[in-house]
């Protein structure tokens, strides 16, 4: 790679890190392989840095290469979710602070378990358009899918999520 | 829940966000291992892709090569399987003393000597091809153009057995002679020799040896002629040598006279250096 191409790369990964790790966080919900998608995607972004066609918009190809590495990721059989469905043993948490964990963090944690919740793609379209604010048109390249499909798994993935805060909402209410 | 606070909620997951510590530098420097271990890769793919294609090429080729242009000569019944047949076939000739023209394709004989296996038997055949072409020549004078192939195309080679075909060309054009060698544990008796030809006469030897003449005759006209001499061993080997008036491998005119005679036929059947072993 010239030197000229490095450099460029080197700035665009050093400006683009954290909101990839962010969307990668808001993917897979761990801060530790959110560090590790946005690692291998960046590395991805490298070998494919000489491409003329996407030095214009690094970062919609940065997003489509972060989706795809964690969606391969998932679909590998050691890398699937342990279930934990079983009951977690009441432990004090002493760091919690009552007067932080206020509404607001209550219903953040919420929403973020929830999505968890969301199947990968719903869950990804989500991300995108509500976190990253993508319009349907650039969702659609990054998905590689068709701005119907779009559409579709974002109304199907808010009626899931929905579904899912109600459901944790309730078991909240009855545990406390 | 409204997009609004959806979009409010995502915000805020990632409010706890930990200190990113990312080095650029590290990660171009691992990307370009990658990408050299992939080059390194792909090389040693090519690499093995060559030798392997280099290799399918090396052992295929004499195989393809030694199949052209060879008279082959069956082992046990002394049919020569490419040869033209242009004059008749004697009716008296038994197929396991006579050779028989069964192809219309005219063929060639190879050079003496050409094997393309390196097994003991093969070099033991190589040099009994290069030394009978030798002998073959001073036998018999006047020849030139001399050329003898042991071949076997059987499926399954047959242990004691080798079936040869000496090529030569004089003044009448070309000619040919087979000559068959057998020992144990493939049995070859004075009767199978016998059978389907006329045996003339025997002739015992001070060694316990006995040579055996046998001619075969069509009785039609042209009348075409072979003569035969097995030269029967003491150690259980047989010697056969059979000459025609016409040539066995490409046909052509029939002859008057078969061009090897009965004494020479003998010389060679009874050479001692003839041998499988």
């Amino acid at each position: 790679m010239r030197r000229a191409d490095e450099q460029a790369f080197r700035d665009f990964a050093v400006g683009h890190a954290a909101a990839l790790r962010r969307t990668a966080f808001l993917f897979c919900g761990d801060w530790h392989t959110a560090e590790d998608l946005m690692q291998t995607s960046l590395l991805k972004l490298y070998q494919a840095w000489h491409r003329v066609e996407w030095r214009d918009h690094p970062s919609a190809y940065a997003r489509k290469v972060l989706l795809r590495t964690w969606l391969d990721e998932k679909r590998r059989p050691w890398r699937r979710a342990e279930q934990r469905d079983g009951e977690l043993p009441e432990v004090a948490d002493s760091s919690a602070d009552p007067e932080l964990a206020g509404e607001r963090l209550w219903a953040r944690d919420l929403v973020h378990a929830a999505l968890l919740r969301v199947p990968p793609r719903q869950r990804a379209v989500l991300v995108l358009r509500y976190f990253e604010d993508l319009p349907v048109s650039e969702v659609a390249v990054a998905m590689g899918c068709t701005e119907g499909t779009v559409k579709s798994q974002t109304a199907r993935g808010l009626v899931t999520l929905r579904a899912a805060v109600e459901e944790l909402d309730r078991g909240v209410v009855v545990a406390s | 829940m409204s997009e609004a606070e959806l979009r409010k909620s995502l915000r805020a997951a990632v409010g706890d966000e930990p200190p990113l510590d990312f080095d650029a530098d590290a990660l171009i420097e691992r990307a370009q291992g990658v990408r050299a271990a992939r080059r390194r890769r792909r090389a040693l793919v090519a690499v093995g892709a060559a030798t392997v294609v280099l290799m399918g090429t090396v052992l295929s080729l004499p195989g393809v090569l030694s199949a052209r242009d060879v008279v082959q000569v069956d082992a046990l019944t002394g049919r020569v399987l490419t040869t033209a047949p242009v004059g008749a076939v004697p009716s008296g000739t038994s197929p396991s003393s006579f050779a028989k023209p069964t192809s219309s394709v005219p063929a060639s004989v190879a050079p003496p000597g050409v094997t393309t296996s390196a097994d003991p038997a093969s070099r033991r055949l190589t040099a009994l091809s290069g030394y009978l072409a030798d002998r073959f020549a001073a036998v018999v004078p006047g020849v030139w153009d001399v050329r003898v192939e042991f071949a076997d195309d059987r499926a399954k080679p047959a242990a004691g057995l080798a079936s040869g075909f000496v090529h030569f060309e004089d003044d009448e054009g070309s000619g040919g002679v087979v000559v068959r060698l057998t020992g144990p544990p493939t049995a070859f008796t004075r009767d199978d020799f016998c059978a389907g030809v006329r045996c003339e006469h025997q002739q015992k030897r001070a060694d316990g040896s006995v040579v055996e003449f046998a001619t075969s005759s069509s009785g039609s006209s042209p009348d075409v002629v072979s003569h035969s001499v097995a030269h029967f061993r003491a150690d259980g080997t047989v010697v056969q040598v059979t000459g025609y008036n016409y040539d066995p491998a490409q046909g052509g005119k029939t002859r008057d006279v078969v061009p090897v005679t009965l004494d020479q036929l003998l010389i060679l059947a009874t050479d001692p250096r003839l041998d499988l072993r």
